[in-house]
This record gives structure tokens, C-alpha cells and sequence, in this order.
């Protein structure tokens, strides 16, 4: 049931856009696509929906091979960025286009414009032309008009990314509540982490047609398989420090030339799994501590070279050798430019990236 | 002078050289008009007539009734006794409607078509189709020779459908440019959408795209009724006498005998009417026909 893709790949002449992707999205389970832009999101969404042919690899949605199907009989439905909603027409006409072409009887049209109206509250606006109306208006009856064919599969290509921030807000919650409520099963397509991280049940980070890491936004947040996932999700963006592996004693470090890091406890793992001793020590901003005193044996030394308070938090920058480093203290920290701070990391948040292979050993 | 007479001034300024240009644009259709309704002697005095000392309509009864044939050699004032109105008269108008009209859809159809498929299916980041344009890029009198030919050959000279035909060629690949600009701003996912929605390619073309175009396709067919409708040189060579239009009826008005200028004057403010009839029934177009790729959305 759901969706089901195995192999999937998209060739245009030498440009390879999808590779060999394999995902299975259970049903009523909310699915993000999450990569930058040109990472092959929107190609695999348009394989999905049959706007495009897959160079090869198949797609199953309901377990049926819809390879071969035109779009109208895969039962989907897809929302674009820009809405594609047909401004010539009234919003009735609009919801009802894809039933009249379906030959849905009169009575059947008209009794599921009514509760996809009702649903979607744009009941007040059925008889105005599709042109007049507000942005979110827009957004709904663009969802609307997908809707209300009963789609078993709701594919959304960026559909917020033309509303501003605060309507975006309202509308995330909004198509989260509605997912729920219909149970229904859903592709989303996105380059905003906030949205993928807030809305999904699981998401597919994608880079250079690539499937990176498809999990939990929780494990992906945490966890993050490799560097690019690190790196793209959270903002502010994860610190990377270029260091060497080095063994002394029996026990490990990180040297990183302005200070080294004990890393005893992977010891093993580090040395069964990374492929050189060009390491990268990464951690997240918000896990990294901000003292005034030298408190703990591995703080290290350092000024501010910016503050920038955001509200609920602050973030703060430090040179730590040639690069900068971002923390993420409290919303109330105060520092002056050029103050000496110490900073140290919660160990274990500290990640540890074989840099040849860009892949999370720890 | 302060900044308030300064600001006066300006927009004086601003009206004057806006109502100078306006008299400039409109005198020309003026002067038709006066010499229309001007009797023979004030058609090229010296000076210049710029009011007619009597407004006559002796001008357009002539060229409605059959008097011309009587009075060459004579002035139209002295063939009164034949100034009763002719259906026969009519048939410069009429073929020029015919024509202007048939050959307009027939390009708007083949070239609007054509547009829709080069703007979709063509190959993405390819050269724009230079060659449809490329036979306008020859002097229109290097053409028409080896199409009298042909004409006579497929025994099509001095017929309706062989000067729609001319027409129709020689308009589609206007509307074929101007069509696949319009095409061009319309969001590929409007075509998407229909198809998901279960539509052919055809009908996400005719249902979803075209009603989008309308404005783009009003204005590109009032251009392509004015080039059809000014034609001379096509019916001067490919017509004649079973086809006559207003241009080569007023060809007609220069004879041996002196120019009739007020037939002249009055045929062309017949001539004027059916553009301007068109162009008032497509006007909430117009304007956005005319902007459209300025604005967006």
C-alpha cells in the first residue's frame, strides 16, 4: 500500500537527475522530499505524478505498476508551487474541472465542491473568478481542486514557498491538521527544513539525485548519516572542524592545532571505520557552551566576533583557529565584541565525520 | 520661482507636448476626413483648404454608386443624375472583409497551434525558430514573382482562396512569434494540472492555456486584420478583377483623367471602420495584450 519506489532513475542526455532512488511511504504517512534546489525533488515528484518518464526503475502506488499509466489514472493528486489554478475560471469551476472531465455525475459534483469547500473554508468565495483572490485563497483551492477527486496519493511540490512567513506559518499547521484528519497519504515536496522538520513523519534528504538519509526528523536531526545531512539540516548550520586522529598513550584525539580533543571512548569505532586520519569533528550550534571561566579540563579559549540575538536565542560567533564557529546561548546572553569566552561541547552531541567519505562515523 | 509654479509649469509643459503630439497623430485622419466631405475644387487648392467652405457627402455617393463608371473624364459633381446607391458598389468592402477575415483565422489557427507545440515540446535552451520568420525578411516583391507563377500555374489567380492562401502564409509566422511569447509567460503547470486532471494534450491546450491567451490572441489577430486588410501588392498581382479590395478600388481612383481625391478620402474613411469596429469589440484586451510580460500575474 502507499508508495512504493525502487530504483527509480532519471536520466536528461548525460545529466543524471534521480539516482536510483528506492523509498516506500506507508500509507497516511506525510513523506518530505527535503534538498536544495536541482537535487531531483521535483523530478522524482513529476515521476510520481506521470508528468514525467522514468529513464528506468518502477513506481507502485496501492501496489499497482503505475509506469506505464497517464497521470489521470494513477489516482493522485498534485499541488503546484504556483498553484496552476485556471484564473479564467470561477473557483467553482475550478474545483469541479477534473470531475467534469472524470464525467462525475451532476449531483456528485456538486455535493463534493460543497464539503471540499467546507473543508477547505472557501465556501464564501465559489463564485468569484480565480484571478481575484488573496494568495491563501488561492493555496486552498489549489489543494481543493486535487482533493476532490480522492487522490489515494497527495503530492505537494513547494506549495507554501509563495506565501510570506506568517501565512506560511498558518498554512503549514493547517495542511498538517488536514493530513491527519483525512489520513491522507502524502509526498512533500520542499527545500525548507522547517517545513520537512515540522510536517513529516519521516523525511528523504536528497542531494545531486541522491538519496542521502531517509528517517524520523528526529533521527535525522540527531543523527545525521553523513556530512551533507549535518550540514543542510539545522540552522544555524552545524560547526565542522577539520582535525586529525591521533593515539598517545592508548588513549585518542582529535587535534584540531588550537586544542585536541579526548575521544578515548570511539576509539574503536574510529579506528575500525574511518579510512584515513583526515577527520572532521562537527557539533551543533546549540551544543556548544558558553563560559566566561575556564570550568572544565577542555574548554577552549576564544573571543566574540559577532552576536546576533534572535529572541528565544542568541547566536554568538568565535574565531577557533581560522574558521568561525557558531553557538547558540541563551536569549538573554549579553557579550561585547572582542570578550574572551571558553567554550566546550556536550560530548555526546560532538559527531565525527570521516572527511574522505563525508560519511558520520560517531 | 518657487517649487509650486515650477510644478505648474512642468505639468503644462507635459500637457502641451501631450496634446501636440496627439494633433500630430490625429491630423492625417483629419485630413482625410475634411478632404472626404470637401467638394472638387477645395481637394488641392492652393493654399490649403483647412476647413470645407460646404460639407458635402458628394464623395461617398459617389463611391457607392455606380457613377464612377460614367464620369471618367468628367467631375463626380456634374454626374448627380447617377448617384443612386449600388449594391455592386459594396464589393470592394466585402472582399476585403472576406479576405482580411478568412486569412486572419486561418493564420491565427495555423500559427496559434504551432505556437502552443514550439513553446511546450520544443527543445529546451534551442535557437528560437528563425526560419518560419525568414521569408518576411525578403522584400515582399521578391516573393510575389515565383507565387504569380505558381498561382497561375495551380490556377488560382484573381480567386478568393488563392488570396487567402497568400495571406494566411504570409501572417503565420507573425502569429506564430507573437502567439509563442504569449505561450511562453504561461506557466507550464497550467497545462500539467489539466493533464493530471485527466485532459488530453489537446484539451489542456484548448482548456486550460488558450482562455489564458485570450488577450495575447485578440491583439495578435487585430494585427495580423490590419496587415491582411492594407494589402495592396497581393491583389494588385492575384487579383484584379474577380477580386477587388478597398486598397485596389482606391488605386482605381487615380486615373488619366486626375486623381479623385475625395472618392479617395472617403473610401479610406470607409476603410478605417472595420479595424476600429474590431479593435472597440476587443478593447478590454487591448490594453493587457499590449503589456502583457511587463506585468506579471
Amino acid at each position: 500500500m502507499g508508495l512504493h519506489i525502487e530504483n527509480l532513475r532519471k536520466e536528461f542526455g548525460k545529466l543524471v537527475a534521480v539516482k536510483d532512488l528506492s523509498l516506500k511511504v506507508e500509507t497516511g504517512e506525510f513523506v518530505s522530499l527535503l534538498g536544495p534546489s536541482g537535487c531531483g525533488k521535483s523530478t522524482t515528484l513529476n515521476m510520481i505524478a506521470g508528468l514525467l518518464y522514468p529513464t528506468s526503475g518502477s513506481i507502485f502506488i496501492d501496489d499497482v505498476l503505475v509506469n506505464e499509466l497517464p497521470p489521470r489514472d494513477r489516482k493522485i493528486g498534485l499541488v503546484f508551487q504556483n498553484y496552476a489554478v485556471f484564473n479564467h475560471m470561477t473557483v467553482h469551476d475550478n474545483l469541479a474541472f477534473g470531475l467534469k472531465i472524470r464525467k462525475t455525475p451532476k449531483n456528485e459534483i456538486d455535493k463534493r465542491i460543497k464539503e471540499v469547500a467546507e473543508f477547505l473554508r472557501i465556501g464564501d468565495v465559489l463564485d468569484k473568478r480565480a484571478g481575484g483572490l488573496r494568495l491563501d485563497q488561492l493555496q486552498r483551492v489549489a489543494i481543493g481542486r486535487s482533493m476532490i477527486v480522492k487522490p489515494s496519493l497527495f503530492l505537494l511540490d513547494e506549495p507554501l514557498s509563495n506565501l510570506d512567513a506568517a501565512l506560511r506559518a498558518v498554512m503549514r499547521v493547517e495542511l498538517k491538521k488536514m493530513q491527519k484528519e483525512l489520513k491522507q497519504t502524502v509526498v512533500y515536496v520542499t527545500h525548507d527544513q522547517l517545513e520537512a522538520m515540522t510536517m513529516s513523519e519521516r523525511i528523504a534528504v536528497m542531494n545531486k539525485g541522491e538519496l542521502q538519509q531517509y528517517d524520523t526528523p528526529s533521527v535525522i536531526y540527531n543523527h545525521p548519516k553523513n556530512q551533507f545531512v549535518a550540514n543542510f539540516i539545522g540552522s544555524p548550520s552545524m560547526n565542522f572542524i577539520d582535525c586529525s586522529f591521533a593515539e598517545k598513550d592508548g588513549k585518542a584525539f582529535l587535534d584540531a592545532g588550537v586544542f585536541s580533543l579526548d575521544i578515548t571512548e570511539f576509539h574503536e569505532i574510529v579506528k575500525a571505520q574511518a579510512t584515513s586520519s583526515e577527520l572532521i569533528l562537527a557539533i551543533r550550534p546549540e551544543d556548544v557552551k558558553i563560559m566566561n571561566q575556564p570550568s572544565m579540563d577542555e574548554a577552549i579559549e576564544t573571543s566574540v566576533y559577532m552576536v546576533e540575538p534572535i529572541g528565544v536565542k542568541t547566536i554568538v560567533t568565535m574565531p577557533i583557529g581560522n574558521r568561525m564557529f557558531k553557538a547558540l546561548a541563551a536569549g538573554g546572553f549579553r557579550a561585547a565584541i572582542g570578550d574572551r569566552k571558553w567554550i566546550a561541547f556536550q560530548r555526546p552531541k560532538v559527531h565525527i565525520i570521516d572527511k574522505k567519505t563525508g560519511s558520520v562515523v560517531v | 520661482m518657487n517649487r509650486r509654479t515650477r510644478g505648474i509649469l512642468v505639468s503644462l509643459m507635459r500637457y502641451v507636448a501631450v496634446i501636440f503630439s496627439a494633433l500630430v497623430a490625429i491630423f492625417p485622419i483629419y485630413w482625410m476626413f475634411s478632404t472626404s466631405i470637401k467638394l472638387p475644387n477645395e481637394w488641392v487648392a492652393t493654399p490649403s483648404v483647412w476647413f470645407p467652405s460646404r460639407p458635402v457627402l458628394i464623395n461617398y455617393q459617389f463611391i457607392f454608386s455606380q457613377a464612377y463608371e460614367y464620369t471618367i473624364g468628367r467631375r463626380p459633381e456634374e454626374a448627380t443624375a447617377f448617384y443612386s446607391f449600388a449594391w455592386s458598389s459594396m464589393k470592394p468592402v466585402f472582399d476585403s472583409l472576406i479576405l482580411s477575415t478568412f486569412g486572419t483565422l486561418i493564420a491565427l489557427f495555423a500559427g496559434t497551434l504551432s505556437a502552443y507545440v514550439l513553446s511546450r515540446y520544443g527543445q529546451k535552451g534551442a535557437p528560437p525558430p528563425v526560419f518560419p520568420l525568414m521569408y518576411r525578411m525578403f522584400p515582399p516583391v521578391a516573393i510575389i514573382v515565383p507565387v504569380v507563377i505558381m498561382y497561375a500555374v495551380l490556377k488560382l489567380i484573381d480567386t478568393y482562396l488563392g488570396i487567402i492562401i497568400l495571406y494566411a502564409t504570409l501572417t503565420v509566422p507573425l502569429v506564430l512569434w507573437l502567439m509563442k511569447s504569449f505561450f511562453d509567460e504561461i506557466p507550464r503547470e497550467i497545462d500539467e494540472a489539466a493533464i493530471l486532471d485527466g485532459c488530453s494534450l489537446f484539451g489542456a491546450f484548448y482548456k486550460g492555456v488558450l482562455p489564458l491567451a485570450k488577450a495575447g490572441l485578440a491583439v495578435t489577430g487585430l494585427f495580423i486584420f490590419i496587415l491582411d486588410w492594407s494589402d495592396f501588392m497581393g491583389v494588385l498581382l492575384l487579383g484584379g478583377r474577380n477580386v477587388v479590395t478597398i486598397p485596389l478600388k482606391l488605386a482605381e481612383y487615380t486615373s488619366g483623367h486626375g486623381e479623385l481625391y475625395g472618392p479617395m478620402a472617403a473610401m479610406g474613411m470607409v476603410a478605417v471602420i472595420p479595424p476600429l469596429i474590431l479593435g472597440i469589440l476587443i478593447q478590454k484586451y487591448l490594453v493587457r495584450g499590449f503589456t502583457f510580460g511587463a506585468i506579471k500575474g
